[in-house]
């Protein structure tokens, strides 16, 4: 009889340290979801932080890209028309001069 | 080991393994919603700029065409400059053959364009002279254009510098033929062509 109680005692024994086993394995659960939790967090702090400045600077630089090619382009329009007139000045005034000297009689 | 700690065992590997899942989803998750954030603020952000951007694209396509325009209009103006000033070199001398016919013409042509046969010619003392001087073969000249017989009189106009302003007898009608005003109406009537000539080639 007092066999059967120190088979049964060691019993009660071995499912209290189970419990406190299952007990400590489900707190750390707990504790790897939660941190998950945290760094989800994090992650989406970043995003919403962090690459919205790249983003604009990267934006940024194509529109100012953008303006230098037609800054550019209206240079190089402005480089030609003056190079184009001076050839044509001198005929252009000569013909000024014959329109101002033809007289209608 | 014991049924009990096998099973405990077990037990706490199901703990572990679902919990794993679970963190490695929620952080998945994240990584994915990271993801959607950062295209949503991009294509914002494009939207955004674009709307600015084509706003500043357009004003400065203005600027450009305004300071385009200017510069033609500065071309144009220095196109006539220049004809006005050789136009006053060419005709400085008074006595030269090439301002006496300058003068005969200018002056034929304000009589035919105007009525009557009575007229007042301004112009400044030098001019004045010549005409005076050639006041019969401009007369005949003027007669037989109009197709009537043309009586002048001369009168010093000291403000004009080349040319003449034609006045009618009874000073009611007059007929501005000085180089400015030939200037002006030449700029006015050919100033198109000018325009077509100076900038013949540009593209």
């Amino acid at each position: 009889m007092s066999k059967e109680i120190e088979e049964l005692m060691k019993i009660v024994e071995q499912e209290k340290v189970a419990e406190n086993t299952i007990q400590q394995a489900r707190r750390n659960a707990e504790e790897t979801i939660k941190t998950a939790k945290e760094k989800a967090n994090k992650i989406i702090m970043e995003a919403k932080n962090v690459d919205s400045e790249k983003s604009q600077h990267e934006i940024n630089k194509e529109s100012e890209e953008k303006k230098r090619r037609l800054q550019e382009e209206h240079k190089r329009k402005l480089d030609s028309l003056n190079k184009c007139v001076e050839t044509n000045l001198e005929h252009a005034v000569k013909k000024i001069i014959e329109n101002v000297m033809k007289v209608t009689i | 080991m014991t049924h009990i700690e096998k099973e405990t065992k077990s037990e706490i590997q199901e703990i572990q393994r679902k919990s794993e899942n679970e963190a490695n989803q929620i952080i998945e998750e994240s990584k994915k919603k990271a993801r959607a954030i950062i295209e949503e603020q991009k294509h914002k952000i494009a939207q955004e700029k674009l709307t600015s951007e084509r706003s500043e694209l357009a004003i400065l396509r203005m600027k450009q065409n305004t300071e385009l325009v200017k510069t033609k209009s500065e071309w144009l103006d220095r196109a006539f400059d220049e004809a006005q000033k050789k136009l006053f070199e060419l005709l400085k001398d008074t006595n030269s053959p090439t301002y006496k016919k300058f003068l005969n013409d200018i002056v034929v042509e304000g009589i035919v364009n105007m009525k009557g046969s009575k007229f007042i010619i301004q112009s400044n003392q030098k001019t004045t002279d010549i005409l005076e001087r050639n006041s019969t073969t401009i007369a005949k000249s003027a007669s037989k254009a109009k197709g009537e017989n043309i009586d002048l009189k001369f009168e010093q106009n000291s403000d004009i510098r080349i040319g003449v302003i034609i006045q009618s007898d009874d000073k009611r009608q007059y007929y501005n033929n000085t180089l400015e005003a030939r200037l002006n109406a030449t700029r006015e009537s050919f100033g198109g062509e000018v325009y077509t000539l100076l900038f013949k080639g540009v593209d």
